[in-house]
Formats: C-alpha cells, structure tokens, sequence
C-alpha cells in the first residue's frame, strides 16, 4: 500500500494533488476493482466462528443446561 | 454514497446474523418451551412472618391430583433459611416451585450448574417450578453482591429418591 509522502495540511505542498505528491503510484484502480479476497475469506471464517460459538453456548451450554425452569 | 460490493456483502451478513440469534432465541422460547422468571408477586419485606415465608421450608400439596411440593426460602445475609443452616431436601422427579424472597437487601439464588438462578429481591416474589430428574445434592450460591459476607452464603439441595423421601421435615 502506498504511503502518504506528505500532509495535506502542510501549505506548500497542499496545492498539488495526491498523485502529485505520491509520483512512485504505478496504476491507478477504481474502487471495485480492489478486490480484497483476504479480507473476505477472514470475515467469512470471523462469522463461522460467531455463529457456532453461539449455537454451543445457546443450545448446549444454555438449554441443556438440565434441571431448568419448567414453569 | 458508494459502498464497496464486499463491503455490502458482509453488512447483509451482519444483519442475517443477528436474525439468527433472534429466530433461535424465539425458537427456545416457543418451540424448546425454554422459561424464565417472571414477576408473581409482591410481598412486604417487613412482615415477612404472617405470610408462608415466616416458617419457610418444603410444603406438599396436591395440585390435578398430583403431589407437588413447594419450597419457601429467605435469602437473609448470609444465608438461605432453609439451604444453609440444613439442607433442602426433596424428591426426585417430581414437580417443585420455589418461592424466594429477601427480608433484607438484594440476593442471589444460582443453584449451581443448572439453569435454576433467580434474584431474590426484597418486595418481590420470585417463583420457578423445576424437577430434578436425578439423586443428587446441588450447592446453591448468592450471586448478587449483599454484603461484606457475600462469598461465603451459600446452601444445599439435596434431590433423594421419591421412596426415602422423609415427609416428616415437611411445614405446615
Ligand atoms: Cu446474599
């Protein structure tokens, strides 16, 4: 990931634009053109993870958890 | 506003999730007939002694022909009063309710390892009916901070087979 050269707030350097002031950028991609896969596959697993965590403690852990309240 | 497709992608999946938990969590409650404490009633803490938590412990009754037994307990700093002092005996498989209520300041009643946990606080009632399908003793906990003694009030359920099961401890 590039990195910022400067601050936009620093004055003499603030009237150029962004790729002005990062020249070593390459190519340039729209915004659904970034396709974080990674960042997916991760979530997908973070989610997995949730869910079944809470099938165990609900089902398991919480309504199995015999005697309980009948009325 | 744009938002990146991954990033639509998985808010979705953040609102599909928690429709899960809330179509599991009403599931138990309807389907699974899982319960839990509700407000019975009120009662004043200060005259504690002209109602059945004045001499509490195991009472039977008969209710649709069937023989119940209903336990009143005083959750007192420290102690359960019966639970501590001697243990609450009742029988196996066989229906019991639990009537709790505090003279004093706010307690816990966690009968441990078990889904069977109430707060016992001063004013209220609260009721649960259980039944303890094994021979066992329970230890029951005050889960809720009352006092510099807190950690050491704890009682005892003892589950005995429905045929030991001694009726002469039993109040009137
Ligand atoms: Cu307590």
């Amino acid at each position: 990931m590039p990195e910022e050269k400067s601050n936009p707030t620093n004055n003499n350097e603030s009237e150029k634009s962004w790729e002005e002031r990062n020249p070593d950028i390459v190519r340039e991609i729209t915004i659904d053109e970034y396709q974080p896969y990674g960042t997916l596959t991760l979530t997908l697993i973070y989610f997995a993870i949730v869910a079944l965590m809470w099938v165990f403690m609900y089902f398991v852990e919480f309504a199995g958890n015999a005697p309980s309240i009948i009325d | 506003m744009h938002i990146h497709k991954f990033e639509q992608f998985w808010i979705k999946l953040s609102f599909v999730l928690i429709a899960f938990f809330i179509v599991t969590v009403v599931y138990g409650f309807v389907a699974m007939d899982l319960k839990v404490i509700g407000d019975h009633a009120t009662i004043d803490p200060q005259n504690l002694a002209d109602t059945k938590f004045g001499n509490p412990g195991v009472r039977e009754v008969t209710r649709n022909g069937q023989t119940e037994y209903e336990v009143y307990v005083q959750t007192i700093q420290f102690a359960f009063n019966p639970g501590t002092a001697q243990p609450i005996v009742v029988p196996a498989n066989t229906r019991v309710t639990f009537y709790i209520t505090s003279p004093d300041v706010l307690h816990g009643f966690d009968v441990a390892g078990t889904n069977l946990n109430t707060m016992s606080i001063p004013g209220q009632v609260a009721k649960f009916t259980t039944i303890f399908p094994e021979v066992r003793e329970y230890g029951i906990v005050c889960n809720e901070y009352c006092g510099p003694a807190h950690h050491v009030m704890e009682g005892k359920i003892k589950v005995v087979p429905k045929s030991e099961f001694d009726k002469s401890n039993l109040v009137e």
